[in-house]
């Protein structure tokens, strides 16, 4: 390679990386110290609140784990553009990973993790490489169809999943941290938050990343990106194999509060709706997307399943159920695009007048 | 020789549920996760006209009258402001499984958990070779004759038809010579609405009625739908009638427990071998 075309290359590189603002260590160890301090303060306060009320603990063990399970997912359908609508695959895989290393194997779920993770990335790779030629609706459909297959071999399979009657692994008081049990319910709360965060920091890594970049001209220009060298199947699988082994982190956080697990909690339709629901309603192509949309989503579901209406429990369903496609329906973009747009127009708004009174001075 | 009996006659159930569905697919190039909770009405429809003391014959008319009606409204409600929507096609989907989860839980609230049955059209049965069927069984099989020749009539021999099938080939072309999308649209899904009440009084009788019997059932018309091809309506049908087969006869030579699995593996296989399906057009553009 001659020095001129060196030169060009790098200088390439730094436009490339230019808009996004330059990674300097100064500039990492500040927005990691800024983060860092605004995340202990959320985990503090989440475990107070949820000290305080079941409810609480609830909203908020619901609210980190369909949340992160959500940024895990929009790794896959934003940048990358590939909307699954079979994640419970993921999360199930996770689930039932705890379960059976814990009862049947009588391991330690610190051992489930690294398992369930590697399985649901070798799974979520396996089919994304399947289906690469699927596009749009025939891919949401093969997601479906992939998750409701999984689906059937929890129910068919006895001998390891135990069917319909699921898996129940006995509550260990004494067993703290080495067992992820705990007698404290807020305790949980920090069980979830943890991979919920680690998903939210692992969409921003994607995004500004290499495999972000290759990703999203892959979504936009599927031609151009391809002609220039970029690989759609390895960059596809390889975002796949991360969000696949994210969302089963939660499915182990998840399933180390209920410690039982069954076809219908860990694999239905249902479950991928948790899932996607707040990406979907937050925005998939804004890192606080799913977080958004789960703050807004989850104490709604969580109130009304409480009896805030003081109707049946079939009711409450019947005004989750409209709410879900009002909601849909009228607000495009999700709320967090919602909120931008909103900012945005402020600041336009206020530069405006600032530059009118400069003219006027 | 049985398993290619009840192959046929599984068959005709679930090509006649999914024709209703192939029908939207094709023409809007939507996917109605509330198909199933719809057959779900329509059989409650029947159990309702049983607690009145109506006959089945009765209720047809009325049950695909108020099923039309139902489908304008829900295009005018949910579907025509989804294609405005950013991500359309997840918007679709999902205003759709809100309306799903509602209806559920709306017959869950009127009904109960309970299970209710129907009483068939007709008593008695038949046997052939060897194989005892009733009457009722058939039934499915004379509504898909019925609703498929509907359907082929209307589309193919009439102006209305040919209206449809402009707009399914191209809606901004169609737009631009004058047709109102909007409103074909409108007639397309209450056609489909229709075909749903007209299928769910065949089928009642041989299904346990449950708030969550349609839902069960509407993977079943999205395989039938990929599988016999998206863009067609007649594949709708062949591809029902394939899961039926692969169903009878995995039950028959291997478990009824992995019947679901085969219709889901040979689901896959076409998905991934021949997108397009078995006689869907391979230039169609889902866009």
């Amino acid at each position: 390679m001659s020095a001129v075309q060196r030169t060009k290359t790098e200088q390439g590189r730094g436009e490339a990386s230019g808009d996004v603002g330059r990674l300097t260590w100064r500039r990492i160890v500040l927005v990691g110290l800024a983060w860092g301090i605004g995340l202990l303060l959320i985990l503090v306060i989440a475990f107070l609140l949820g000290k305080r009320s079941f409810f609480w603990s609830d909203v908020l063990f619901f609210f980190f784990v369909w949340g992160g399970a959500s940024a895990a997912w929009a790794i896959q359908a934003g940048p990358a553009g590939r909307l699954s609508i079979g994640h419970a695959a993921y999360f199930g895989i996770g689930s039932y990973s705890a379960a059976i290393f814990q009862s049947t194997l009588e391991f330690s779920v610190w051992l489930a993790i690294p398992f369930g993770m590697m399985l649901a990335a070798l799974v979520g790779a396996a089919l994304e490489l399947l289906t690469g030629r699927l596009h749009h609706i025939y891919y949401a459909l093969a997601t479906f169809a992939f998750a409701q297959l999984l689906w059937l071999i929890a129910r068919a399979w006895r001998g390891v999943t135990r069917g319909t009657a699921g898996i129940t692994v006995g509550f260990d008081a004494t067993a703290g941290v080495r067992e992820l049990m705990f007698t404290e319910q807020a305790a949980y709360v920090v069980v979830a938050a943890v991979p919920a965060l680690i998903s939210v920091v692992a969409y921003v890594m994607v995004t500004r990343s290499k495999l972000g970049y290759f990703i999203r001209a892959l979504r936009d220009a599927p031609a151009a990106a391809a002609s220039i060298g970029i690989m759609p199947s390895k960059w596809r699988a390889l975002t796949a194999a991360l969000s696949a082994a994210l969302t089963a982190l939660m499915g182990i956080a998840f399933f180390q509060n209920m410690l039982f697990v069954d076809p219908d909690s860990a694999l239905s339709f249902h479950v991928s709706i948790n899932i996607l629901l707040p990406a979907l309603l937050g925005g998939l192509n804004l890192a606080m997307g799913p977080i958004v949309g789960a703050a807004f989503i989850i104490p709604l579901r969580q109130w009304l399943l409480a009896g805030a209406l003081g109707v049946s429990v079939a009711m409450q369903w019947v005004v989750y159920g409209i709410l879900l496609a009002a909601i849909v329906l009228f607000v495009p973009g999700g709320l967090a695009e919602l909120v931008r747009r909103t900012y945005l127009r402020a600041r336009s708004r206020l530069i405006a007048r600032d530059e009118e009174r400069g003219v006027q001075a | 020789m049985d398993a290619l009996i009840i192959g046929t006659l599984q068959g005709s159930v679930y090509a006649l549920f999914a024709l209703g569905l192939a029908i939207i697919f094709s023409v809007m190039r939507l996917v109605n996760f509330a198909h199933g909770d719809l057959l779900t009405m329509g059989m409650y429809a029947l159990v309702v006209a049983g607690l009145l003391g109506l006959t089945p014959l009765l209720t047809l008319p009325v049950v695909v009258v108020l099923m039309a009606l139902f489908g304008m409204l829900f295009y005018r409600l949910l579907f025509a402001r989804s294609f405005a929507a950013e991500h359309s096609a997840l918007a679709q989907i999902f205003a759709a499984v809100g309306a799903s989860i509602a209806i559920q839980n709306g017959i869950l609230q009127l009904f109960g958990p309970d299970t209710r049955t129907t009483v068939p059209i007709i008593s008695g049965g038949v046997r052939i070779s060897g194989l005892g069927v009733s009457w009722g069984r058939f039934m499915p099989i004379l509504a898909l004759l019925m609703s498929a020749g509907f359907v082929w009539w209307l589309f193919r021999r009439t102006k209305f038809g040919t209206r449809v099938r402009a707009v399914a080939e191209d809606r901004q072309a169609a737009r631009l010579v004058g047709l109102n999308v909007d409103r074909l649209y409108q007639y397309v899904t209450a056609i489909s609405f229709a075909l749903i009440g007209m299928a769910a009084v065949a089928i009642a009788p041989l299904f346990i009625i449950r708030p969550l019997v349609g839902f069960n059932l509407v993977l079943i018309a999205f395989m039938a739908v990929v599988i016999g091809g998206l863009g067609s309506i007649a594949g709708g049908i062949v591809g029902g009638f394939v899961l039926g087969y692969v169903e009878a006869f995995s039950a028959t030579y291997v478990s009824p427990l992995w019947a679901p699995g085969f219709m889901y593996l040979v689901f896959l296989v076409v998905l991934l071998v021949r997108p397009h399906g078995l006689l869907g057009d391979p230039e169609w553009n889902i866009e």
